[in-house]
């Protein structure tokens, strides 16, 4: 029985008398500890797809269920970290990584250790006591994924998280990813536009359609290792060079979608 | 050298015009009914000495603080309701559209008739008059709340009364704030209309007998002390912003534009 079983899943927002529908019978099932990689062109409905798993966004046909059951409402179970930055504001980067620990219920002391331990472990324990406002574009991503940790949710629901990082921190986090996802055995859905990184992450890559958001292809990965040596794999560079080409065909058409 | 720029060009506008206005005033220049700069402190202090200024503040000062906490609490609590809850809304969004324009002050006569000519009176209208523009900033603070905090509180398991209190009134705190500077200062003028009106006590009243008496001195004494009664309440509302609000308060305000 797969973790997440989603039946033709529909989609459609109404913006100015004008229904447009962003996710079109979309099937899937995703095995516990996949770690499924999502491409797609802008606009595509992604975040939108994230956003449904993850029980904020209601859907409009179809069905999605989690564990057997029929999911409907936002849980602990599936931490999401969101596209555009999601901190309270009115905290503190520590504060911030404390509240899904408060959340659970760990006594303060204990709290403020683990909180201190997860802003470490994204290189930020130097700035724990300033404002988001006070944190670079790429600190505030690495705040919220410390957040993510702190929450420990069994999967992952992950949008361009490492989208303004540069390229270095992102290495370092992805194989910090990559070591969470391994060890402590979780399931991720992970948003992302750049193909290396979701190549060398996934053990499934998927490329979403353009709007209405399908799947286009849905590629395995077997290489286990994932080490700095399977990023200049042949596997790796053949991999690569497939989802290229099927991105390209649908951001071709999301533009002319757009130009219309 | 940036504060000194700074402390520059807060005084040199009202500098410039009190000094102007003290050398006409004193040249016979400006009509009399305008006073002029030291006159007015001489009375203020001969107001002060007698102890009659004092009265009057306490007085006014009970009323304004009342009236405001009454009407500003009233308007957070409805506007925040109003903001959640569609029924709430429903209701109240075009009965406040309705009356927001209208002068408060308006409404004297309904007061004076039902609580009598003293404090009651005042507190009411000026809870009356700061209802409003707290009502439309708590409303627009909720419904102007980044959705997306909701949904990460909701995320991290949080409970409703936990997203009230930890998530909305946070994030709906720095438009709350806003709206309690408005109202302050609503509740300073209808207070100041309603004792000039209708009033055996208070600062507005020490204003209309100086103003009957043609001692425009004691008048403009009476309206000083009203002005930094304002000024000073207003520094104290902001004080309190900045402690309560503090890493909310960041990239928003002066920076915008500094
Ligand atoms: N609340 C909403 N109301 C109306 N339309 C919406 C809403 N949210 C998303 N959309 C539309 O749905 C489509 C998909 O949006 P979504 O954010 O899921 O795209 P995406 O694939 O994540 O894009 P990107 O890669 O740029 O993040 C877009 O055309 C967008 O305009
Ligand atoms: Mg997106």
């Amino acid at each position: 029985m797969p973790l997440l079983d989603i039946r033709s899943l529909d989609k459609s927002f109404t913006a100015d008398n004008k229904e447009i529908t962003v996710l079109d019978r979309l099937s899937l099932s995703i095995e516990d500890r996949d770690f499924v990689s999502i491409v797609g062109p802008t606009g595509c409905g992604k975040s939108t797809f994230l956003h449904i798993v993850g029980g904020f966004e209601s859907k409009t046909g179809g069905e999605v269920r989690l564990n057997d059951r029929p999911l409907d409402a936002p849980g602990p179970d599936r931490g999401m970290m969101f596209q555009d930055h999601s901190l309270f504001p009115w905290l503190t980067a520590l504060e911030n990584v404390c509240w899904p620990l408060e959340m659970k219920g760990l006594p303060r002391a204990k709290r403020l250790e683990m909180a201190r331990e997860y802003l470490d472990l994204v290189h930020l324990g130097r700035y724990a006591d300033l404002y988001p406002e006070q944190l670079s574009g790429g600190m505030k991503q690495r705040a919220a994924l410390a957040r993510l940790l702190a929450l420990d949710p069994q999967m992952f629901l992950m949008d361009e998280p490492f989208g303004a990082l540069d390229s270095q921190t992102r290495e370092l986090l992805q194989e910090e990813l990559h070591a969470i996802w391994r060890h402590r055995r979780k399931t991720v859905l992970f948003v992302t536009h750049d193909i290396d990184e979701a190549v060398y992450l996934g053990t499934r890559l998927l490329v979403f359609t353009a709007r209405p958001g399908r799947i286009k292809a849905d590629i395995r990965i077997e290489a286990d290792e994932r080490t700095a040596n399977f990023r200049t794999s042949p596997e790796f560079f053949k991999t690569r060079t497939r989802v290229w080409d099927l991105l390209r065909e649908e951001v071709l058409k999301a533009r002319a979608l757009e130009e219309n | 050298m940036k504060l000194r720029l700074t402390v520059f060009q807060n005084l040199l506008v009202p500098v410039v015009v009190v000094v102007c206005w003290e050398v006409f005033g004193r040249l016979g220049d400006v009509p009399p009914y305008l006073s002029y700069p030291s006159q007015i402190l001489a009375a203020l202090w001969h107001l002060a000495a007698d102890g009659e200024l004092f009265g009057a503040v306490v007085v006014s000062l009970y009323r304004v603080t009342a009236g405001f906490a009454i009407g500003a609490s009233a308007g957070v609590g409805v506007g925040l309701a109003a903001g959640l809850v569609r029924g709430v809304r429903n209701f109240f969004d075009p009965l406040v559209s309705l009356l927001f324009a209208v002068p408060k002050i308006a409404f004297l006569p309904v007061f004076l008739i039902l609580l009598g000519i003293g404090d009651p009176s005042k507190i009411g209208i000026v809870a009356f008059s700061c209802f409003f523009p707290m009502f439309i900033a708590a409303r627009h603070s909720v419904s102007s709340i980044n959705k997306l905090f909701v949904w990460a509180a909701q995320n991290m398991g949080a409970s409703r009364h936990t997203l009230f209190f930890r998530v909305i009134i946070p994030a709906a705190a720095p438009e709350i704030f806003a709206g309690l500077r408005i109202s302050l200062a609503h509740a300073f003028i209808v207070l100041f209309a309603a004792e000039l009106i209708g009033s055996h006590s208070g600062l507005g009243m020490l204003i209309a007998d100086g103003e009957d008496a043609a001692r425009f001195d004691l008048m403009f004494a009476a309206i000083l002390a009203f002005a930094i009664l304002g000024f000073v309440s207003d520094r104290i509302l902001m004080a309190v912003r900045a402690r309560v609000l503090r890493g909310a308060m960041l990239g928003t305000e002066e920076k915008i534009l500094a």
